[in-house]
């Protein structure tokens, strides 16, 4: 069956009222969903798979994914106004997003974000439409020594997220790879886990996210006390409009583009998701930025990239998932169950069998994330009215919910005390100023290096190679290796670069440069 | 004194049928049942199936609530400190509980004989499967092989996980130099075996019940299922057993309960399940997520529990639970 | 100009310590595991020690701001507030908790109009009811209380 046919049969099960009701709910569920802190896109299909027992096949799937797109997006609002990272992939825009609002551009933020969501949303899902297959192959290439290279490059990061003190941001990332050290080893050895079970999983990155940035930010605020008294309103006014200005908008094209593909790639690869093509994107705009030292103030790009990255993440991570049956995220994971219950067995017959209700939901999938947009930008100026609430009122709320988010993860107290704790040492850290990212960013990547050098050594053995005769023994790895070496050495490169060009034109080079 | 007696006899009589009238009939509200695992896996799935069904012979909601963290050890923990009414019970998995606690390291105080074990619920066997342009056209090819080399076999999960205990059992008992992949989960192990990382994948029939019958290109070759007798979901694949090699492994999932679960609760709800099993539109169900379906009670389960603990203490030095 | 360099030297000496205690701790690790807990312990340490490094050769220079800990109280004791709020939940469950410690939060805060103040705490405990309790069904921690 080609595409065509399947398009035209699509329009038969999209064109229901039950879809169009699964569609509404997925989009405006996923976004309040996606806004509360530690309810992630994950957590959100998972709890309300249940509820589609009795749906339509068409209908169901399509509210799961429009749960998921809406739901990234969603992550964006609270991060950007109260520095509470609604999902994993948002904890990157906190960085600039909250600064925005604390200047009172609060609306100028959220417009950004979803700008960048719904193209990068729209592009994931041409993608899907039109490119499946292919992609999924190309997918399958990637494996541990490939994985392990992505989170050794992802590590690398690390350094350019610290603006300013590069001591300091390492330290950041070391703590974050200790911490990932706690729990049961890839070859099933408890490691630092002191005779708790508890701790035989690790430490949850959701609970200690939640805890470094959020009760963190509680604790912060708590330094307002007494300075408002109930009479007296908080005091930036919300300056801006919601879609970013023409020439803005039009310079960010391409940085919004560059992270959409990269974000449609990273969701392609099983192994990686939301969370790091995140951090990739955010990192691809301050190594392109003339201005790095801006980033973390405030700036445009440090919300546009990530917000592109992370919902690119969501119809890329389908891919595998609808061809392969193997997720290209942990939220598809949870749709695989999705699908199964509802009889839909992942697989290239999902393209010719039920082409007609696959189809259907990939064409629903792009115009939720178009739905997405419009509610974003009427519920925009509402939301930002959010900023306005005095902080004695606000900063209890922030902390029921932080908790709450904390809980309904693993339905487990544990994991709230975790959370706590993590948010004391964000606190302490934020006072020292060590930066809190890139502890999210070590306890993702490390335990995946952990676990992609077990299995990349286990799958060598099978070769009669060791680990790194395997590695260097893929080609796709020797790129990946090239990518590293440049990204840790261009920032050395692109300084000798400037020396020299101030050698031989003298201060007028700079002063070009500004323009 | 004959008078005395009676009085005595009546009293108590009555007092016997006032504290049967005046305790409720189990169930009289909803159950919930903790899941220690995550939404959307096939654990989840299977407890979500069992509880659906459940729900409809006892005539209240059944809850699945997904308990997860501690190495599955927080929820089972939950399930084991629960009270023993009936409105509280447990799904667990085999071996992958009995690994937790036999391996010394994690510092577990419980066994399977910390709960009620009250059915085995699903039975999936072990199956290993190549790609369809794979050179090994049956398991003793694939064994010949492994004979003289190391190969590596993508497992859906690390050690202590069925998949992984039985590339283990070959080597122990055929002199095979397997190695076992360390995967994450299934799907981690299937990415493995379709991107050529391995030579094969040891799962289980859930995994691909409906894609080891035709060419397409996410399609397997099954060389062999490790059950007593051939499966329903594969009829055309011979037994491990067939093909000389005696050897049976699979992943099962059942239903535990608090220790302390009240007898007459206990036997209502085996009662149950017994129709639940019976129940052709479970049975349906069942087959249409390619799960088989099994299920062994009280005694019969804990024989096969203790099974699983023999082969896995005989394993100990191999896994390194030493 | 010292003060501020003191930070640096005690967080150094911080890690380096958990560092190297921990990887004292590697030792009874079988010999794969080892390997990588290793390396992330020797990139701790390592850290660590330049950390202190830095700051003794730049003991002269102006340091980083200082870290006035009077200004940690107020935070502090918002900390003991959200612990005190996560073990009351864990014994008298969650509905109760929250409703007794929002309230006191935004008094201790500054806050006096009684008013929005009551509205804000019935209002985020009906969301979350019926969000979290009626709609996906999640199970609140119970404790003794509701």
């Amino acid at each position: 069956m080609s595409m065509w046919e399947g398009i035209s049969q699509a329009f038969a099960h999209l064109f229901t009222l039950e879809a169009g009701l699964g569609l509404l709910i997925g989009v405006v569920g996923g976004m309040i969903i996606g806004a509360l802190p530690g309810l992630s896109a994950t957590m959100g299909i998972a709890l309300l798979i249940p509820v589609t027992y009795g749906m339509d096949q068409t209908a169901a799937i399509l509210m799961m994914a429009a749960i998921y797109t809406s739901a990234v997006y969603g992550g964006s609002i609270s991060a950007i106004l109260i520095h509470t990272p609604g999902t994993p992939s948002s904890a990157a825009t906190c960085l600039d997003g909250y600064p925005m609002t604390q200047k009172g551009e609060a609306l100028h933020a959220i417009g950004l974000s979803t700008t960048s969501s719904v193209i990068g949303g729209i592009i994931s899902a041409i993608a899907l439409l039109l490119i499946a297959p292919p992609l999924a192959r190309l997918s399958l290439n990637f494996q541990a020594p490939e994985y392990f290279l992505i989170a050794f490059f992802g590590l690398t990061l690390i350094g350019s997220l610290a603006s300013g003190n590069m001591l300091k941001g390492l330290l950041a990332g070391a703590i974050g790879l200790t911490f990932g050290l706690i729990g049961l080893s890839p070859e099933v050895y408890a490691r630092f886990t002191f005779g708790n079970f508890q701790l035989l999983g690790g430490i949850d990155l959701i609970p200690a996210m939640i805890g470094l940035f959020s009760i963190s930010q509680v604790m912060i605020l708590g330094e307002e006390r007494g300075k408002h008294s109930s009479n007296v309103k908080v005091e930036a006014e919300i300056k801006g409009r919601f879609l970013p200005p023409a020439k803005e908008f039009v310079g960010l094209i391409p940085l919004i583009l560059e992270c959409s593909v990269v974000g449609v790639f990273i969701g392609i690869l099983p192994g990686a998701g939301g969370d790091i093509a995140s951090w990739v994107g955010l990192n691809l705009a301050k190594n392109q930025s003339k201005h790095k030292e801006l980033f973390g103030t405030g700036i445009p790009e440090g919300v546009a990239a990530p917000e592109a990255a992370n919902n690119a993440v969501t119809g890329g991570a389908l891919i595998p998932l609808l061809t392969l049956g193997i997720p290209g995220s942990s939220t598809a994971a949870v749709m695989l169950g999705g699908l199964t219950i509802h009889g839909l067995n992942p697989g290239f017959e999902l393209f010719s069998k039920y082409a007609g209700v696959t189809y259907a939901v990939i064409i629903g999938f792009l115009v939720a994330n178009i739905l997405m947009g419009l509610v974003g930008w009427a519920a925009g100026r509402y939301l930002t009215k959010v900023s306005k609430v005095p902080i004695p009122i606000l900063l209890p709320c922030i902390a029921m919910l932080s908790i709450i988010g904390a809980y309904a993860t693993k339905q487990n107290m544990f994991a709230v005390y975790i959370c706590v704790i993590f948010g004391l040492l964000g606190f302490v850290m934020r006072k020292f100023g060590i930066p809190t990212a890139p502890v999210v960013l070590a306890l993702i990547l490390g335990p995946m290096a952990d676990e992609q050098i077990y299995q990349g050594s286990m799958q060598a053995l099978g070769f009669k190679k060791t680990f790194f005769q395997y590695v260097l023994s893929r080609p796709i790895c020797i790129v990946l290796l090239g990518l590293i070496v440049l990204g840790l050495f261009s920032p050395l490169i692109s300084a000798l670069i400037s020396k020299g060009y101030k050698k031989k034109y003298g201060d007028v080079g700079e002063a070009a440069e500004d323009i | 004194m004959k008078k005395l007696a009676v009085i005595a006899l009546a009293l108590v009589m009555a007092l016997g049928l006032a504290a049967c009238g005046s305790k409720k009939a189990w169930p009289d509200g909803d159950i919930t049942i903790i899941c220690p695992f995550s939404a959307g896996g096939a654990m989840d799935t299977s407890a979500r199936l069992t509880a659906e069904f459940l729900a409809k012979q006892l005539g209240v909601n059944v809850e699945v609530s997904n308990v997860t963290g501690g190495g599955n050890w927080t929820g089972y923990a939950q399930v084991i400190n629960a009270k023993g009414d009936g409105y509280t019970l447990g799904f667990s998995n085999y071996p992958g509980q009995v690994g937790g606690y036999l391996n010394p390291n994690n510092k577990i105080s419980y066994t399977y004989k910390s709960f009620t074990n009250v059915a085995d619920i699903v039975h999936d066997p072990g199956i290993i499967v190549v790609l369809l342009d794979s050179p090994y056209q049956t398991l003793n090819d694939l064994i010949e092989a492994g004979k003289k080399e190391a190969m590596t076999i993508s497992t859906g999960g690390a050690a202590g996980s069925d998949d992984d205990v039985l590339v283990r059992l070959l080597n122990a008992k055929y002199g095979t130099k397997f190695v076992p992949g360390g995967n994450k989960d299934d799907k981690d192990a299937k990415n493995a075996l379709f991107g050529k990382a391995v030579a094969a994948q040891a799962c289980n029939v859930s995994n691909y019940w409906n894609k080891w019958d035709g060419t397409g290109e996410d399609y397997v070759r099954v060389l062999a299922v490790f059950d007593e007798k051939r499966n329903d979901l594969m009829p055309t694949i011979p037994t491990a057993k067939e093909q000389g090699i005696d050897l049976t492994s699979s992943s099962d999932r059942g239903m535990v309960a608090p220790p302390t679960l009240d007898k007459d609760v206990l036997n209502k709800l085996v009662d149950a399940l017994k129709k639940v099993q019976e129940d052709p539109e479970f049975q349906k169900k069942a087959a249409s997520y390619g799960m088989g379906i099994n299920m062994l009670f009280g005694e019969d389960f804990e024989k096969y529990i203790q099974g699983v603990e023999d082969t896995l203490n005989g394993m100990k030095k191999d896994l390194g639970w030493e | 100009m010292l003060k501020g360099r003191i930070q640096d030297l005690v967080i150094g000496v911080i890690a380096l310590a958990i560092g190297i205690v921990m990887f004292i701790e590697t030792k009874s690790f079988p010999d794969i595991t080892k390997v990588y807990c290793r390396i992330v312990l020797i990139i701790l340490i390592v850290v660590g020690a330049a950390m202190i490094l830095t700051s003794l050769i730049n003991a002269r220079k102006p340091g980083p701001e200082e870290v006035h800990v009077k200004e940690w109280v107020n935070p502090l004791i918002i900390f003991a507030f959200v612990l005190v709020y996560v073990i009351m939940i864990d014994i008298i469950g969650f509905f109760v908790s929250s409703a007794i410690i929002m309230p006191v939060v935004m008094i201790f805060m500054g806050y006096k109009k009684p008013l929005p103040i009551i509205l804000t705490t019935v209002g985020m405990l009906g969301f979350v009811y019926i969000l979290f309790v009626t709609q996906l069904k999640l199970r609140m921690p119970q404790g003794l209380l509701f």
